[in-house]
């Protein structure tokens, strides 16, 4: 009798069930995002009492009554505050320049590093590290001029060959990262080894521990724009990953769509770079645990990426600064804590798409 | 929609090696075009320069009287409507998720398809006769369930000329037909079709008008029974075939290859 209705029905609540997955998916991730953001305020060296923390929190929207002590303000709002913000909006912004490449370039492999972001920040560093004593300032300004340096030469090199336009441009970006990285060894080799050549190594290991409030207020736009633009053409992403001859057909204009992601990922990588010093890993995977729990569309693949890389950076920095008894440089931690994760991930969630 | 082709020609480097040349035609509503031609003879090449996929060294496609070289991209997309050969695509995004970008065009570069959107995607995908696989990975689908999905997608593009490149290619006996079918019916709506194949049956089968290519020009234009003659397609394919008649229950012309018409009987029985 009525199989055929039968069958109707079941893929009906499939499918109804399939979609409210996705949606609880990511509104549980964005639930870890507020308990990991709140936790971040209390936890460390100086241990806050939660509701008193809590209170701390509130009292900057509803008016309530100071039943604290001073220094828990101290702590939590100039102390962690920019720490926590920094590595929300980078985890985030990481993440998300992560899976736009990967949707652009038509390949999971990719990272926002790809066109040499991160080996034009370390060049940039390092040169500000040597050639300008080192002030932080300095340092952000050079590795944010150099980052963007890098990444241009690689676009304008890829235009010049007239071939394969994506794959050009990862060509081009590998043989301009490789030409950085080189020229980052030399000012190694000349550095001073026993005072320059350990911040350019530090450096390069990243940390947000020397993140303040003004740091936040420079890199918060770049970061913010590229995020939000990237946001909205999410969808456009799956277009473009058909390939570029099938976008075109259906209409997308696949050069400016090129570009705009470039334009975009850069800019929220070189700013993430500048003030925190290189974090791999971030940009690379998260994407790749955003598929495994929402698919490979980018409609969602990019919301759920923006919420993992937020959680995932401030869950890792909340431990760097917390589990040992000295602060390790995060980017030792995002590959170490993430890896394992990775792998029980992979063996778990086997859903086609790997 | 009206399709003009004028001295179209188009050269693959600056050696000026001859993609095709000298093409001209025109297309009015509800034409059916198959051209027919050997492998490498510039059919998809041709194909691609209708919506602008590639640039015309010299002439000119015009749709509606607007050359098409002037015309902005999302334009051209709701107007033309392209099914490429298979590949495959690097995410396994689901069927549904295929179909809907077929509504591309007619979405602002900021916006994600809405309820609308999907709807039509819906019923495309029900024309198509794919519902079952409305939510699986198109990744994993068989060549030719790929080629009905892409299918499903042009029909959710809803554009006034549609370009098939070889799309019987990867289809078992009855979904070539039921495919062929489902093109007939949407040039009955006054949808213009342009096909690239490499069976004359087809063309007999569907389509209104034969273009026969031959590196790089058309040979012949017309009428299948016009076209496809013995004469023709001997000199197209280099081979002898054969062309019958089968009155009785389909009343329809077949081809058939009959083989080389160099060589002798002897040599044909040492092979």
């Amino acid at each position: 009798m009525n199989s055929k209705l039968v069958e109707f029905k079941e893929n009906r609540i499939l499918r109804a069930f399939r979609r409210r997955r996705g949606f609880s998916v990511t509104a549980l991730v964005a639930l870890a995002l507020v308990v990991v953001f709140f936790l971040s305020f209390v936890i460390g060296r100086y241990q806050i009492p939660p509701f008193e923390g809590l209170k701390v929190l509130l009292s900057r929207v509803f008016p309530l009554s100071q039943t604290w002590p001073d220094i828990y303000e101290t702590v939590m709002l100039e102390i962690r505050l920019p720490r926590i913000l920094a590595a929300v909006l980078i985890g985030a912004g990481l993440a998300v320049s992560g899976a736009s490449f990967q949707g652009l370039f038509r390949n999971p492999l990719v990272s926002p590093d790809i066109l040499g972001v991160a080996a034009g920040a370390g060049f940039g560093a390092a040169l500000g590290i040597i050639v300008w004593g080192g002030n932080p300032v300095v340092i952000q300004i050079t590795a944010f001029i150099f980052s963007l340096l890098a990444v241009a030469i690689s676009y304008a090199v890829s235009k010049v060959v007239r071939s394969n336009p994506t794959l050009t441009l990862i060509l081009s970006g590998m043989a301009i990262a490789a030409l950085f990285t080189a020229l980052l060894s030399f000012m190694k080799y000349i550095a001073d080894p026993f005072d320059e050549l350990p911040t350019i190594v530090f450096w390069m290991m990243g940390s947000l521990s020397s993140i303040g409030m003004s740091d936040i207020f420079i890199v918060a736009p770049p970061i913010l724009a590229g995020i939000v633009i990237l946001m909205l053409i999410r969808w456009r992403l799956n277009v473009l990953a058909m390939g570029e001859e099938e976008a075109l057909s259906l209409g997308v204009d696949t050069k400016k769509m090129q570009m705009l992601i470039v334009v975009c990922a850069t800019l929220v990588t070189a700013a993430a770079v500048s003030i925190s010093g290189v974090i791999g890993w971030v940009g690379l995977v998260i994407p790749h645990i955003g598929r495994m729990l929402v698919g490979p569309s980018h409609e969602k693949l990019l919301t759920i990426s923006v919420l993992l890389g937020a959680v995932y950076l401030l869950a890792i920095d909340t431990i760097t600064r917390t589990a040992f008894p000295v602060e390790l440089p995060i980017g030792i931690l995002t590959a170490i804590i993430g890896v394992p994760f990775f792998i029980y991930l992979l063996n778990r969630g086997r859903r086609g798409w790997l | 929609m009206k399709l003009t082709v004028q001295n179209a020609e188009y050269f693959y480097d600056e050696a000026r090696t001859a993609g095709f040349s000298d093409i001209n035609f025109t297309l009015e509503n509800g034409e059916f075009m198959c051209i027919l031609g050997p492998n490498g003879c510039g059919k998809t090449t041709l194909l691609k320069s209708i919506n602008r996929l590639i640039k015309l060294s010299r002439g000119s496609v015009e749709i509606d009287g607007r050359n098409v070289a002037d015309i902005p991209r999302p334009e051209i997309a709701q107007a033309i409507g392209y099914v490429p050969q298979l590949h495959q695509p690097a995410f396994p995004f689901t069927v549904l998720e295929v179909v809907l970008m077929g509504r591309s065009p007619h979405l602002a570069p900021f916006s994600s398809p809405k309820h609308h959107d999907v709807t039509i995607a819906d019923e495309a995908i029900d024309t198509m006769g794919i519902t079952p696989l409305r939510d699986k990975p198109y990744t994993q689908l068989s060549g030719g369930e790929r080629q009905l999905v892409v299918f499903a997608r042009v029909l959710a593009q809803k554009p006034s000329l549609i370009l098939l490149d070889e799309p019987t290619s990867h289809l078992d006996f009855s979904n070539q037909v039921r495919l062929l079918k489902t093109v007939e019916q949407l040039a009955a709506t006054g949808i213009l079709i342009i096909m690239t194949s490499h069976f004359p049956d087809h063309a007999f089968m569907v389509s209104s008008k034969v273009a026969l290519m031959k590196k790089g020009r058309i040979i012949d234009i017309g009428t299948p029974d016009d076209t496809i003659t013995e004469a023709n397609l001997k000199e197209v394919y280099d081979m002898k075939v054969k062309i019958i008649s089968i009155n009785s229950e389909i009343s329809r012309k077949i081809c058939l290859p009959v083989g080389d018409r160099l060589l002798s009987d002897k040599e044909n029985l040492k092979i």
